[in-house]
């Protein structure tokens, strides 16, 4: 397994917010800025990795029947250091998560990567695997949040671009169609590269056929 | 033993294990990220910093709420967690107040606790912020609800609020100021006593009047006069002076000037001070309009005339900074006791006018109305400003506020020109509202009665049709009632000051 294909795969190939669509509901929950979503994509990868690399390490003890709560058990473990955290250095992150932050715990994301990648993994890959799942989930979450804070609201973490803002991206009805729209955009461009890709092998493999087949003509 | 008995012993023993371990290490990340909760967190999440919480000085108390706690940022700001008493049908609310201590201003305040009996009576966040900005310079800091944070139909609800900040204001003017918090009316009043002979009585300040250049701090009403107590401040010429305090008294019949008093000196330089007799020179000005002292020289003192050796010219600061509470008085009197604040509404209704406002002391207005400004223009239109509540039943505690309609009647001809609602009184249900149109079917009337639309139905708004909630009631809707009860106080109102009825 080589590094690169875990860097791509979390990150672009197996996107979990673009691609796999998981983790929805704080998607569309906590989009409305691009700071909540940053602040959030954070957490998640934090609790990506450290889940990981304790599911990893635990792989040849946990009994396969009791796996699933063995799992949650660690991933609520690390949401709740998170939360300890947040609460008492980003109060204003904490509040502004409420009730998403605690719902981390069952993130399809999360438990999904410990079921389906850490547990047959080693501590390394499950590491790498956590950290670049939850980038993904991070690059997404701020460009959603992003498009939405700019559009609704007129600004950019925070920072004042202009007045104009456009009320319906601030709201839920905005966020379903932001996260569509986006995730078309997105298919659409990496199966262009992926075509482009495809072509450039085929194109780099049948070379030197050519090449053969007009010798014996 | 069997295989199966071996492996739920063993998955028993690895998930408590995994809990032991778990917890073990949540109970030492428990103690790392400790965080008190309270309004510590509440003030954090307004405020980003170092909050930590003080004691509360155990001998406070206030007649408007109470404060459970008290957290400082340093020493860049104090979060108070304070209620404030319900009024009316309103309950306590519970606020988190953060003032500015650089400044000693509101900086930023959110409800803990709504008092209100539902969410339609609340105050919203951006009603809320009224108050951000807001200086406590004395205890008296709050007594005027700021325009924005009085909404109509939740007057409960925004005293409630109100008290809570009273009590902040108390709370920092004593500990944070070093000052007091002993109600001074009984000390303002004394000193409208010192140029008057009239009782007065505190009166509520028009928060929906802009004051600059100074603060009101007491108007006060007897039955002939209106009287002041005033700060006013510099406005920042070249000499340095300090505020002035005067009272300043003024005669509802004639709205001139009746007597005026400086109480606190504010020339900081020997020979500035405003003597009385320059005072005087006020006396007897009539006010006439809100900016009626903006040119008003015969108060001023010229500065050459004072000290030879100063390059300055013009008038001291100390004169001009006396001028300005004449100023404050004369804005704050046309705007609230004589209607001024309402010509706005007639110059948006029928622009390219100049409308001069007419005393309204023979109008006749009907109960449960208020002829707010009666005005002439210089193009024959008459001009009126009106509120009005409903006219008694309420439905299952459906309440509706005050309606304000502004008119404009054509002089020659009696008709009612064009009307609109300057303040919708419904604060929730906006299904009850009146719309325009039905405010139009008045248009058009000829007032050749007092009573001309006691029976006129065109603007009513049938009840049966809207409410379906089971309410048994029928007929009119309370909103619609109450603009008709509007343009009945106008029809009364015309036909008693212009058709002599």
């Amino acid at each position: 397994m080589k590094i690169r294909d875990i860097m791509m795969d979390g990150l672009f190939r197996q996107n979990p917010t673009l691609k796999l669509v998981l983790g929805v509901c704080s998607t569309l929950a906590l989009t409305t800025s691009a700071f909540d979503s940053f602040g959030m994509g954070i957490a998640v990868t934090f609790v990506l990795v450290c889940s990981n690399v304790i599911v990893s390490l635990l792989r040849n003890v946990i009994p396969d029947k009791v796996r699933i709560p063995a799992f949650v058990l660690v991933i609520a473990t690390f949401v709740t250091i998170v939360q300890l955290f947040l609460r008492k250095y980003v109060n204003a992150l904490y509040a502004s998560f409420g009730v998403f932050l605690p719902l981390i715990v069952v993130n399809c994301i999360i438990l999904g990567r410990a079921e389906g990648f850490a547990s047959k993994n080693k501590v390394g890959f499950a590491a790498l695997d956590g950290l670049f799942m939850g980038l993904g989930y991070t690059w997404a979450m701020v460009l959603i949040g992003g498009i939405r804070e700019i559009l609704g609201y007129g600004t950019f973490f925070g920072i004042k671009l202009w007045d104009f803002t456009i009320d319906f991206f601030a709201s839920q009805a905005g966020a379903f169609f932001t996260y569509g729209i986006v995730i078309a955009l997105f298919v659409l461009v990496w199966n262009a590269i992926e075509r482009s890709q495809k072509l450039k092998k085929a194109s780099a493999n049948d070379a030197p056929v050519v090449e053969e087949q007009k010798e014996e003509n | 033993m069997s295989d199966a008995v071996k492996t739920t012993i063993k998955s028993i023993a690895v998930l408590l294990c995994i809990a032991v371990a778990s917890g073990l290490l949540l109970a030492v990340c428990n103690d790392v990220f400790y965080y008190e909760a309270g309004g510590a967190s509440d003030f954090e999440a307004l405020i980003e910093g170092n909050w930590s919480v003080v004691e509360v000085n155990g001998e406070f108390a206030n007649d408007n709420g109470s404060i459970s706690q008290i957290a400082e940022n340093g020493t860049a700001h104090v979060g108070f967690i304070v209620s404030g008493n319900g009024v009316g049908k309103s309950g306590a609310y519970t606020m988190a107040i953060i003032i500015d201590r650089a400044t000693n201003k509101v900086a930023a305040v959110k409800t803990i606790e709504m008092g209100a009996t539902s969410s339609g009576y609340d105050l919203s966040q951006e009603q809320l912020d009224s108050y951000v900005g807001v200086e406590i310079a004395d205890s008296t800091a709050f007594d005027t609800v700021p325009s924005n944070a009085l909404v109509a139909g939740a007057t409960g609800s925004s005293k409630a609020i109100n008290n809570a900040f009273k009590v902040v204001g108390a709370y920092y003017t004593i500990y944070y100021l070093g000052g007091s918090a002993v109600d001074p009316t009984e000390e303002y009043l004394g000193y409208l006593g010192q140029i008057s002979t009239e009782t007065f009585t505190k009166a509520e300040v028009d928060g929906s009047i802009t004051i600059s250049n100074g603060r009101l701090l007491l108007v006060a009403e007897s039955a002939t006069q209106v009287g002041f107590y005033v700060e006013s401040t510099s406005d920042g010429g070249n000499v340095d002076n300090g505020a002035y305090r005067l009272a300043i008294v003024v005669d509802r019949a004639t709205a001139q000037i009746a007597s005026a008093k400086v109480i606190e000196e504010g020339a900081t330089i020997p020979g500035y001070e405003v003597s009385q007799t320059t005072i005087n020179a006020y006396v007897g000005q009539a006010i006439t309009s809100a900016t009626v002292f903006d040119t008003f020289e015969g108060g001023l003192i010229d500065s050459s005339s004072l000290n030879a050796g100063m390059t300055n010219t013009g008038w001291t600061q100390s004169s001009r900074t006396v001028r300005n509470a004449f100023q404050m008085v004369a804005n704050y009197y046309f705007n609230a006791y004589m209607g001024g604040k309402h010509l706005t509404s007639l110059q948006t209704l029928a622009p390219g006018q100049t409308w001069t406002i007419v005393p309204v002391a023979d109008a006749t207005a009907l109960t449960g109305s208020t002829i707010l400004c009666l005005a002439e223009s210089d193009q024959g239109k008459i001009g009126m400003v009106v509120s009005a509540i409903n006219d008694g039943t309420n439905v299952n505690n459906i309440m509706n506020g005050e309606y304000i309609i502004a008119v404009v009647i054509d002089r020659a001809t009696n008709a009612l020109e064009s009307a609109v609602i300057v303040k919708d009184g419904w604060v929730s249900m906006d299904m009850f509202a009146v719309p325009q149109d039905k405010v139009n079917a008045y248009v058009g009337t000829i007032i050749d009665s007092a009573t001309v639309f006691d029976t006129f139905e065109g603007g009513l708004i049938a009840a049966e049709g809207y409410l379906n909630y089971g309410m048994t009631n029928t007929g009119w809707t309370q909103s619609s009632r109450a603009v008709r009860r509007a343009f009945q106080a106008v029809a009364n109102c015309y036909f008693a000051e212009y058709i002599g009825g």
